[in-house]
């Protein structure tokens, strides 16, 4: 069915962050706009239930291709990202910085949960992984950033018997 | 609070959930009261960590939501409408490629002053379509490789029925990679790929034209696509390439040139 334009043109700014976590800011808005076209070029495919779920899985397939073909994406570049983010930079570039050492998929799932607030079940669909998969990526993907960030040893967690 | 039975085991996935309040409320509860064993210090430490990073991720991306959004993002909603699903319509206003035909429409007398013609225009939309498909294609840009320069010409010159002499753009920094036959509305026409040294790709598409004119240079352009495109005779040119409109303007002209 037919996108509503102005629904699209809503989900742009979010896109766009979502983007910008994933691949830096020298290639987020290529990326985004690849996204846009190929939403508009398929929306017959579109069946109508939640929109954003569907342009986002766009979006991550855009930036695996773009991650395949060019092997490894430009690093997110924290300076870059930071420029206008406002008040204490310090903190941001850290935080950035650490994501950016994060594995692809750890950081896929850690925005589209936290940063872009689906839900598991969403992003299961947007990512194509199973729910099981959602959860553990999410957790083996704070951990990293916290080790990362603060020098923090990763302590696994003990099975409770 | 006192366990009322066996609760199952809290695993990582639970701590997840638990972190992203996507638990159930008696789960959630379990959760908690599992975190407040003195034996696990250690989980509800990292719980706080996991919570101090999520705020600092949000705090660090959400001010992107509230930049301007580039023109050339809104530009794809309005001029990428599907045409019969097939090819994309590309916007190019008729004036504006006109008045920019006129100001570029230099050549020494072989090309006319005169407004395009609307047949140049769908001539455009097919080199900058084939030149956005091919141009990314990074081992199959051609179909025949500039190694076998005499069969790319042959080949390419029977198929269109007229001469085809690949412009050497050398002198420009650019480098032949080869050609391919592309469709245009149903007939053949010539897509011959360049690169410069930087990677970056340039595309020139022959096609012929059912009746005779001779037309200026026009601009045409597309998000990250911009081409200069002119017919002669019965033949029509598209030199297309990236979003740098006075470079490719530059190499067109050197083509056309050539061509003469």
């Amino acid at each position: 069915m037919a996108i509503d334009r102005r629904e699209l043109e809503r989900l742009i700014p979010a896109l766009r962050r979502y983007a910008r976590g994933l691949a830096g800011a020298s290639v987020a808005d290529d990326l985004v706009q690849d996204c846009l076209m190929k939403a508009i070029a398929r929306e017959r495919q579109f069946r109508g239930e939640n929109l954003a779920g569907w342009v986002y899985a766009i979006l991550v397939n855009c930036v695996r291709e773009a991650a395949r073909a060019s092997r490894r994406l430009p690093p997110v570049d924290p300076l870059a990202d930071v420029a206008d983010a406002g008040s204490d930079p310090a903190s941001r570039i850290g935080i950035i910085a650490a994501l950016g050492a994060l594995g692809h998929e750890h950081r896929e799932v850690l925005l589209l949960v936290v940063v872009e607030g689906f839900t598991y079940q969403e992003a299961s669909e947007i990512l194509t992984v199973p729910i099981g998969t959602v959860m553990s990526r999410l957790a083996r993907a704070r951990d990293q950033l916290a080790q990362r960030l603060d020098g923090a040893p990763v302590v696994p967690l003990r099975r409770v018997k | 609070m006192s366990a009322a039975g066996p609760v199952p085991p809290i695993g990582d996935a639970d701590l997840a959930a638990y972190t992203d309040g996507r638990l159930l409320p008696e789960r959630a509860a379990a959760v908690e009261a599992w975190l407040a064993l003195p034996e696990n210090a250690g989980e509800r430490a990292r719980m706080e960590r996991w919570r101090r990073q999520d705020s600092a991720l949000r705090a660090a991306f959400d001010p992107i939501l509230s930049e301007p959004v580039p023109p050339r993002l809104e530009a794809v909603l309005g001029t990428t409408a599907p045409r019969r699903g097939r090819r994309l319509r590309w916007l190019v206003p008729a004036t504006i490629a006109a008045a920019i035909g006129i100001a570029v429409g230099l050549g020494g007398g072989r090309v006319l002053w005169s407004p395009q013609p609307a047949l140049a225009r769908e001539l455009a939309d097919v080199g900058m379509s084939a030149h956005a498909v091919y141009s990314r294609e990074v081992r199959h840009a051609v179909e025949v490789g500039v190694d076998d320069e005499a069969h790319l010409v042959s080949w390419l010159s029977n198929r269109l029925d007229t001469p085809i002499e690949p412009p050497d753009l050398s002198a420009r920094g650019l480098t032949l990679l080869g050609g391919r036959l592309v469709p245009d509305e149903g007939r053949p026409a010539a897509q011959l790929m360049y690169e410069d040294a930087n990677g970056q790709r340039y595309s020139l598409l022959i096609a012929r034209t059912d009746e005779p004119a001779t037309t200026a240079m026009a601009y045409a352009w597309v998000p990250d696509i911009c081409a200069f495109y002119w017919v002669e005779g019965t033949v029509g040119y598209v030199f297309a390439g990236p979003e740098n409109r006075s470079h490719v303007e530059e190499l067109s002209r050197a083509v056309l040139e050539q061509l003469g």
